[in-house]
């Protein structure tokens, strides 16, 4: 429960520094640090030893190498940019549309807001993976596309949640004291309406991030993600649970890199929504 | 009710149409086509299979045929699997699908029903911190690596089970909980969290001062509108669940439909995507039905409108 109202900057500066605090308490920090010092290890995600081949963890490579001799360690921190790359990139291109797209939804109301919902409605009704499979397999395997192709499946959510918070907020006195004071409606939605939905927005993109995650990695096993050379989280989980038996440590070191990067964001994201009190409407 | 439903049917025709429409014009401006993969063939044979399938006819009349067939139930020709017809396949497919589906509901709901009701009565205790730490792992392990970690330790080590297949009644196992694992961790969550919502309001303080016991209160009381995010949850999983997994399928061998969705994109088989995307869009809409009719039963504040 929260404590008694103080006055409104105190309560939000409790909010965020309690978020904070938060963010703190689990390891995302070291989760997202981690890939980010990949030319650290000394090997290269695509320098080959054909000669040595698989090898379990040992001093020269720590978590071994896969068949044809690449260092485990290196490529896993080299995928993990890029599953990290996909998650962020293709978020905030679902925040973006679904962001926007709410929120214009909701303030204008009426007949704009029934045809825009109504699309929605249509888009939730098709099915995305064979949607986002088709774009991948028709224009080619493409980073760039791949985000573009998740962030656009994924912002149907994003796009209600937002509409219905704009929908609560446009009803209060602040909003008519603006419209009063005759600022123009951009201003009002831009600088009076969106502020106030910072919290549920970061909360959903927070979880939205583990959910692209784990469809890179899917598409990845259909091996429409990320091409060879390069490698991702989830390239290196399907090829270790392809050989799963002879070598497991292909399997181990990137499932459990995964699962603790999904783990703690949907963990920041779950406490975010309790830091900052907002309730559901997906769940 | 019923006005609501026909109004609801009603509504069903114009997003059908235009889901068929925005497919059918996505796959055919895209480049490539069903024969042009085909090394072997001639420019020749690639003309005569095309013209074979009214593929050299000009796109507007295509469509309209296609349309027309739409309109009649015909779903096409498989250009992959020439000697039967898109409707034959799914009608194959669906089946296998639809029973591992269901089985994997029922390792979702059992699971996931059950850990959540445990976590929302004991919050905060080693009852409520044990199931959703099983579940967030659950969130976590994509189904890929899943399925072969339950292949090895109850098929390989322990040879409880075949590897794969779809034959016996327990090879059934393996694949539900594979499929169902996912479902069960969102379940759980949503239990949990609807739960708790409902059991801090007044209501329950009533019946528990009224002397009810914690069995009463929890499935007499609290479960109805505990419930309501499950629901909402259930009808996209379970269109999901029941049109198949590719992943699961490919793993175990499962002649199930989920196979067939993927590699019909792969071979831009295109009477057999439009046939995948509007089976699957039907199911998710009557499924969105259904939980709609659910959540009005479920929830007395809400009415039909």
């Amino acid at each position: 429960m929260p404590p008694p109202a103080l006055h409104p900057d105190e309560q939000s500066a409790s909010f965020w520094r309690d978020a904070w605090h938060r963010l703190w308490q689990n390891k995302l920090v070291c989760g997202l640090a981690a890939p980010l010092c990949g030319h650290l290890i000394g090997y290269s995600y695509e320098q080959q030893n054909l000669a040595l081949g698989p090898v379990p963890p040992n001093h020269a490579h720590w978590l071994g190498t896969d068949r044809m001799g690449r260092d485990l360690l290196a490529r896993l921190l080299y995928g993990g940019r890029i599953s990290l790359m996909v998650g962020l990139l293709a978020t905030v291109v679902s925040l973006v549309i679904g962001v926007l797209y709410g929120a214009v939804s909701g303030f204008a109301g009426g007949k704009v807001d029934m045809a825009l919902m109504r699309l929605v409605d249509i888009l939730y009704a098709l099915p995305f993976t064979i949607f986002v499979i088709l774009l991948m397999v028709f224009f080619g395997q493409n980073i760039i596309l791949l985000f573009v192709a998740i962030g656009a499946v994924e912002w149907l959510t994003m796009s209600r949640i937002v509409r219905g918070q704009v929908m609560a907020i446009k009803q209060q006195e602040f909003i008519e004291a603006a419209r009063a004071l005759g600022l123009r409606r951009r201003r009002i939605l831009f600088r009076h309406i969106l502020p106030n939905l910072l919290g549920p927005i970061i909360v959903y993109a927070t979880l939205t991030v583990p959910e692209v995650m784990l469809l890179e990695a899917f598409l990845s096993f259909l091996g429409l993600g990320v091409q060879p050379p390069h490698s991702s989280w989830g390239v290196l989980i399907k090829e270790g649970a392809e050989v799963m038996e002879e070598y497991p440590w292909l399997l181990t070191s990137p499932a459990a890199a995964m699962a603790l990067t999904l783990f703690s964001l949907n963990f920041l994201g779950d406490g975010l929504r309790d830091a900052l009190d907002v309730r559901g409407s997906k769940d | 009710m019923i006005r609501f439903v026909a109004r609801r049917f009603l509504e069903t025709i114009p997003v059908l149409f235009i889901l068929a429409t925005a497919t059918f014009f996505m796959m055919r401006l895209a480049p490539g086509g069903p024969f042009a993969t085909e090394k072997q063939a001639s420019r020749e044979v690639r003309a005569r299979m095309e013209a074979h399938y009214g593929l050299d006819k000009p796109l507007f009349q295509q469509y309209l045929l296609q349309m027309k067939h739409l309109l009649r139930g015909d779903l096409g020709p498989s250009y992959k699997y020439p000697s039967r017809t898109v409707n034959e396949i799914i009608s194959k497919a669906f089946p296998v699908s639809a029973e591992l589906g269901l089985e994997a509901l029922a390792v979702a709901l059992v699971l996931g029903l059950l850990a959540g009701m445990v976590a929302a009565l004991k919050q905060n205790t080693f009852w409520d911190h044990v199931p959703m730490s099983l579940a967030m792992i659950g969130l976590c392990v994509p189904t890929f690596v899943m399925g072969p970690l339950l292949i090895s330790a109850f098929a390989l080590h322990l040879d409880w089970f075949n590897a794969a297949g779809w034959y016996l009644p327990r090879d059934r196992v393996l694949p539900a909980l594979t499929l169902g694992a996912f479902y069960a961790a969102y379940v759980a969550r949503l239990a949990r969290g609807g739960l708790l919502e409902v059991l801090r309001q007044d209501f329950i303080r009533t019946a528990q001062a009224k002397g009810a016991g914690p069995a009463r209160i929890l499935f007499r009381h609290a479960l109805r509108g505990g419930m309501l995010p499950v629901v909402s949850f259930l009808g996209p999983a379970i269109a999901g669940l029941l049109t198949g997994s590719f992943v699961v399928e490919t793993i175990f061998g499962i002649p199930g439909l989920g196979r067939f969705f993927v590699t019909a994109a792969f071979n831009r088989d295109y009477f057999m995507i439009m046939g995948s995307v509007l089976f699957y869009a039907v199911f998710v809409i009557a499924m969105n039905l259904v939980v709609d009719i659910v959540l009005v039963w479920l929830n007395p504040k809400l009415r039909f409108d």
